[in-house]
């Protein structure tokens, strides 16, 4: 923590090592957030960018993250998801145009892999922008709840609900009904 | 696999996603660096902090109030002078969807465009022609409940509610609308617009009685005090309520600082009485202690609630767990209701004069399906309505705490496309409501008391963004396509709606379409339709339409079958290439009389197959295909006629977005994701220009004599190039957001291009 309240201030006076260092941490993260967002390449790298480009205009304005630098750049990037997906209505009309194929694995590997794969993308394409986050930030990039919930502007308690919900909504989509008479497998993704 | 755990199966699946573009990721690293040396170079002025910008700006008002008052710039809003200028409709619920007619008057064979644009000529080019009613917004009724008001993307529209046949008068607007209303005395009509102005209509007359320059950046919301006395309007980036006087336009309060982000302020409402305002968004809230223990700031859902006279905050209403989607006051004023982009809408009892406070929500009522996109009180019984994603109109009883009926959406058993309803409202009298969609249609019920409300009447005045055109070759009319499929076709000498198809199955989406050379055949690439690759005869000419054997492709990922995305034919119209959605045949070859394929292009151990075709060209030589993928920096230049030769054409740095080729077929323009345009020379695939940040990189054509090329941007403005000496002749400004797809004429005479505002203009020289 401190190391960053460090790399914070250095950001301020516009050390460029500081800068190149947050944005080395952070564009992965960031890229992956916003493409499960958005579920577009381009669209990910492009508001990637302007997460980056706010980040630039708030320290020069003299504003900016004080301390938790993580969910400050994951919380403009959630606003700018959100405000791609009202203006665009992503959610309803992605093409599936991602390549999806670990290029080292053998084709039935990769046949298998691409097709949960894109059950489980599909399946979160499901959710509700909110839950989409939560699931995203929480699992993937491991974010507390207290920094979850003020990245989406929520509680802690709101959070879990939102977590609760949207792993329940994933569980349906992903998970066969058992059949009748057999008892219910391992959930088999 | 499965010896993991639900949650780690999840995550492995969300890692495996598309790597982002090194080369992008590399110079998004330098741009950055970049910007931030020049910033430390040009430290922030004292003037532009916002504290300082506020006494700065409070001080000149001062000063300008002292030397004699304000002056306003008034902007015109332009009425349509006549019905004749209007050509909206209402298309009575037994008809088939249409799209419309043009808003301008169909023009005289004088107006079109006679000589071909060139590049000499370029800067005289004005738009002649203009086809679709552009999108709309939201609705309004009159206090009276006489009119409905539509407004979109292009103006307001204001239905006679007694004959909704009759065409609504028409009042244009040069700006974007996102909000309206009636003052409740009935004689104004106040709209928000993109530019941040509050514009206040005589409604008897419809002209422009004042502009208010209200906020930086856009206005978003409006509402009228009872007494039609003071209008309070919310802005994004100055994140402010403000209150003005109607009769001098004098900002008389200003509540800033009370929300958390510029976009974060998502309704505004005045109570009944008069006593209080109501403006609900994102909001800094600070916990002393929470349950875990620790006092901190957050962002919170929230209602803020102002007593207009003591010009001070009086309660903050809390407990949402989600953004707020909608706002409104119960009859009384003794009830606040916010619905929420969940699935529940909060309602909260207000104390006697506003003053007591209960921060808590009253009641939660949970709509168990979809997204609560908006809400409405009766203003005769203690119903709510609400809308959600999904199509749900439904009514509640707040006593009961409990839905009380769901609205139908259909009527005569005719299905109505009602996927994304986002506003309600009810009539003054409570007899009616009125719930719109994104996608134009606005349905209007007759509420029954007893629970069997019916549809009274549904609006189609309004388009769906278009996204695709294309002209046929003896340049008799135009076709354009809308994401949800929809595809209309006017006569571009009389600009008359000439047909329109629809698909039969709700939750498609439109890809490509493709006038047939010397045919009123129109290709059209679809996905969640019958067929994926379909033919319309747009003027049952009687001509054979081909049936394609789609059947034995195989399409990779999605168990709909074969989906064109994107459709091309050869100069003569004897063939045509498709291009697969999520398909392993990347590209086939069709023989168009017969309907059989007479090749396919397949990349062996590509992951490419998962890319769609974002352009496609025929080239005039009859032989060669050019495309790009949406994911791709390459051209693919594939001879037709020997299916396994392909080659591609590298040079962009960023993702190609657009191609273009000249009639003659010897050039060919790309244009990808930065905004970088490269010329080539298609006998040789060598470049001939290379020119950076033209613009715009939406869609490209070229004139018929290849030496002017037009750009669309994301603005709504269109580039017109000199191709010889590569300098900007002049700019096409008429559409008011992204420019979608462009084409010329066959003759030359005019380009044609379409827009997400809902519109497909017709430019050229008059």
């Amino acid at each position: 923590m401190e190391s960053e309240i460090q790399l914070l201030r250095q950001a301020r006076e516009f050390n460029e090592e500081a800068l190149a260092a947050i944005f080395d941490t952070y564009y992965r993260p960031l890229y992956r957030y916003l493409y499960h967002q958005t579920g577009h390449v381009q669209t990910a790298e492009d508001l990637t960018a302007k997460v980056f480009q706010r980040f630039l205009e708030a320290l020069h304005k003299g504003q900016g993250p004080e301390k938790n630098l993580k969910a400050w750049l994951f919380k403009v990037a959630h606003h700018l998801a959100i405000d791609e997906l009202r203006r665009f209505a992503l959610r309803d009309h992605m093409p599936l145009d991602e390549q999806l194929i670990d290029v080292k694995l053998g084709m039935d590997e990769h046949l298998y892999i691409t097709h949960e794969t894109e059950r489980v993308h599909l399946a979160l394409n499901k959710l509700t922008p909110q839950q989409r986050a939560v699931i995203i930030l929480h699992f993937l990039e491991g974010l507390e709840n207290a920094e979850i919930a003020h990245i989406l502007h929520s509680t802690i308690g709101a959070v879990k609900a939102l977590q609760h919900r949207a792993l329940a909504t994933l569980r349906r989509q992903l998970i066969p009904d058992p059949v009748e008479g057999e008892p219910n497998e391992q959930p088999v993704l | 696999m499965n010896n993991q755990s639900f949650e780690e199966q999840i995550t492995n699946a969300m890692r495996n996603i598309p790597e982002p573009n090194p080369a992008k990721e590399s110079a998004t690293r330098a741009t950055f660096l970049a910007e931030a040396r020049h910033m430390r170079e040009h430290p922030y002025r004292l003037w532009q902090h916002p504290h300082s910008r506020k006494w700065m700006i409070a001080a000149a008002a001062i000063l300008i109030f002292l030397i004699g008052g304000f002056a306003l710039s008034v902007q015109n809003i332009r009425q349509a002078n006549s019905d004749a200028t209007v050509q909206a409709e209402v298309i009575p619920p037994d008809n088939n969807p249409s799209l419309h007619q043009g808003l301008t008057p169909t023009p005289t064979q004088e107006q079109i465009g006679a000589s071909p644009i060139t590049a000499e000529n370029a800067a005289q080019v004005v738009e002649l022609q203009r086809f679709g009613t552009g999108t709309m917004n939201g609705a309004v009724w009159s206090p009276d409940g006489k009119e409905l008001a539509l407004y979109g993307a292009l103006g307001i529209w204001f239905y006679d509610t007694s004959d909704f046949d009759t065409a609504p008068r028409f009042v244009e607007s040069d700006t974007y609308i996102n909000d309206a209303a009636y003052s409740p005395n009935g004689s104004l009509f106040a709209v928000a617009t993109n530019d941040g102005s509050v514009n206040l209509l005589e409604t008897n007359i419809g002209t422009l009685k004042m502009k208010i320059e209200a906020h930086q950046g856009r206005a978003l919301h409006l509402a009228f005090s009872p007494d039609s006395q003071i209008i309070a309007s919310t802005g994004d980036e100055d994140k402010s309520v403000r209150v003005w006087s109607v009769e001098t336009g004098r900002e008389l309060i200003v509540f800033s600082d009370f929300f958390a982000n510029p976009m974060s302020v998502e309704a505004l409402s005045f109570s009944p009485d008069g006593i209080t305002l109501a403006a609900a968004g994102m909001r800094d809230i600070y916990t002393p202690v929470d349950r875990e223990g620790f006092s901190r700031w957050s962002v919170q859902p929230a209602v803020l609630v102002w007593d207009i006279e003591q010009k001070n905050l009086v309660t903050t209403l809390l407990g949402m767990d989600e953004r707020i989607s909608g706002l409104a006051y119960s009859n009384d004023s003794k009830q606040i209701a916010a619905s929420t982009w969940n699935d529940s809408i909060y309602i909260w009892n207000i104390g006697k004069n506003s003053a007591a406070i209960q921060n808590e929500p009253l009641i939660s009522l949970r709509d168990s399906v979809n997204q609560l996109n908006g809400i409405d009180y009766s203003p005769t019984e203690d119903i709510l309505a609400s809308v959600s994603f999904g199509g749900q109109v439904q009514l509640w009883s707040v006593a009961d705490q409990e839905t009380t009926e769901t609205l139908p959406i259909e009527f005569d058993g005719e299905y109505i496309r009602f996927d994304n309803p986002v506003g309600v409202e009810f009539s003054p009298d409570g007899q009616k409501l009125a719930a719109w969609d994104l996608d134009g249609p606005v349905i209007i019920w007759n509420i029954s008391p007893t629970g069997d409300s019916s549809v009274a009447t549904i609006i189609r005045a309004f388009n769906d963004p278009f996204t695709v055109i294309s002209a046929s070759s003896d340049d008799s009319r135009v076709a354009a396509g809308t994401q949800i499929g929809y595809v209309a076709v006017w006569d571009l000498q009389t600009g008359e709606l000439t047909a329109n198809w629809s698909p039969d199955e709700p939750n498609t989406f439109l890809y490509d379409i493709q006038f047939k050379p010397n045919s009123p055949l129109l290709a059209i690439g679809l996905q969640g339709g019958e067929k994926g690759l379909d033919i319309w005869d747009t003027s049952n000419s009687g001509e054979t339409v081909p049936e394609f054997a789609t059947d034995y492709l195989n399409p990779t990922t999605i168990s709909t079958g074969y989906i064109a995305a994107q459709v091309a034919f050869n100069p003569d119209g004897s063939q045509m290439v498709s291009a697969g959605a999520f398909s392993e045949d990347i590209l086939t070859l069709w023989d168009v009389a017969s309907g059989e394929p007479r090749g396919s292009l397949n990349i062996p151990n590509s992951s490419s197959s998962f890319y769609l075709i974002s352009d496609l060209i025929f080239s005039p030589d009859n032989k060669t295909v050019i495309f790009v993928q949406t994911e791709s920096r390459a051209l693919i230049v594939w001879d037709s006629t020997n299916p396994e030769e392909y080659h591609l054409v590298e040079g962009h740095s960023g993702y190609v977005r657009a191609i273009a080729i000249t009639a003659d077929g010897t050039m060919l323009a790309s244009v990808d994701m930065e905004q970088n345009l490269i010329l080539w020379d298609t006998a040789t695939w060598q470049e001939i220009a290379y020119i950076k940040h033209i613009g715009g990189n939406s869609a490209l054509a070229f004139s018929q004599d290849g030496q002017l090329l037009a750009i669309a941007g994301y603005d709504g403005e269109i580039y017109l190039w000199n191709v010889s000496s590569q300098s900007l002749v002049t700019t096409l400004h008429g559409h008011t957001t992204q420019v979608t797809d462009m084409v010329f004429t066959h003759d030359g005479t005019r380009l044609i291009s379409s827009s997400f505002d809902g519109t497909v203009r017709v430019w050229g020289l008059q």
